[in-house]
C-alpha cells in the first residue's frame, strides 16, 4: 500500500487529454483488467515496469511524464 | 467487481456454507463418541461434491457477464499474497493440532486428528479466499 501511494501517476488527466479515453480502453491497449486501471488510478497499485512501460505507450509519452516516484 | 474479486467471495462463501454444518456435525458425532470412517467417508465426499457443485454453479452465472477477462498482473500478485498468508495460517494450526495433545499427553483417536487437520486446510482455504477478497478491496 505505502509503495503504490509513493508513486504518482497522471493517468487521469492523460485520459481526460487523449479524448476522454475510458478505463476500458486503456486496459485492453495495456493488457489489463479495467478494475487494475481503477487500482492504479487510486494509488492502490503500483504497477511493474513493464505495465508501467505499457501504459505510457498506450498514451504515446515518455514513462516519466506518466509516473512519477514521491518517495 | 472482477471476476476473480467474485470468485473469491464465491470460493469463501461456498466453503463456510458446506463445511461449517460438516464440522459441527462431526463434532456431535465425536461428542456421542460415534465418529467412524464410513460416516466421516461420506460426509467429507457429500461435502466435496456439494461445494464443487455449489461453486461451479455460482462461477458460471458470474462467468457470463465477465467473458473473456484473462488475469493481469495484480491479480496474480493479490492471488500470491493471499497464498502465503494461509500458508502461514495452515502451518501454525497444523502444528497447534499436533504440539497440543503431545504436550498435554492427551492423544485422540486417528481420526479426530484427521478431522483437526482438515479443519486447517479448510482454515486455510478460507484465509486465503477471504486475504485475496481484501485484497483487491483494500489495495497491494
Amino acid at each position: 500500500m505505502k509503495g503504490a501511494a509513493s508513486i504518482h501517476n497522471s493517468i487521469r488527466r492523460l485520459r481526460f487529454e487523449a479524448g476522454e479515453m475510458t478505463q476500458q480502453q486503456l486496459a485492453d491497449m495495456a493488457g489489463i483488467t479495467r478494475q487494475t486501471v481503477i487500482a492504479i488510478e487510486a494509488y492502490k497499485y503500483a504497477p511493474s515496469l513493464e505495465l508501467a512501460f505499457k501504459i505510457a505507450k498506450a498514451f504515446g509519452k515518455p514513462l516519466e511524464e506518466v509516473f512519477e516516484y514521491r518517495g | 467487481m472482477s471476476f476473480r474479486e467474485k470468485s473469491a467471495w464465491i470460493c469463501f462463501i461456498g466453503i463456510w456454507v458446506i463445511f461449517a454444518p460438516y464440522f459441527v456435525h462431526v463434532g456431535a458425532l465425536v461428542r456421542s463418541d460415534s465418529l467412524d470412517l464410513p460416516s466421516i467417508a461420506w460426509l467429507l465426499s457429500g461435502a466435496i461434491v456439494l461445494q464443487a457443485i455449489v461453486t461451479a454453479l455460482a462461477h458460471i452465472v458470474i462467468a457470463v457477464k465477465h467473458r473473456n477477462e484473462k488475469p493481469d498482473e495484480r491479480d496474480r500478485a493479490i492471488e500470491l499474497r493471499s497464498y502465503r498468508s494461509a500458508y502461514i495460517a495452515v502451518a501454525l494450526l497444523a502444528m497447534f493440532i499436533v504440539a497440543v495433545p503431545a504436550t498435554w499427553g492427551y492423544l485422540q483417536s486417528p481420526l479426530v486428528i484427521g478431522q483437526l487437520l482438515l479443519l486447517c486446510l479448510i482454515f486455510g482455504e478460507m484465509a486465503k479466499y477471504l486475504i485475496q477478497a481484501i485484497g483487491y478491496r483494500v489495495g497491494l
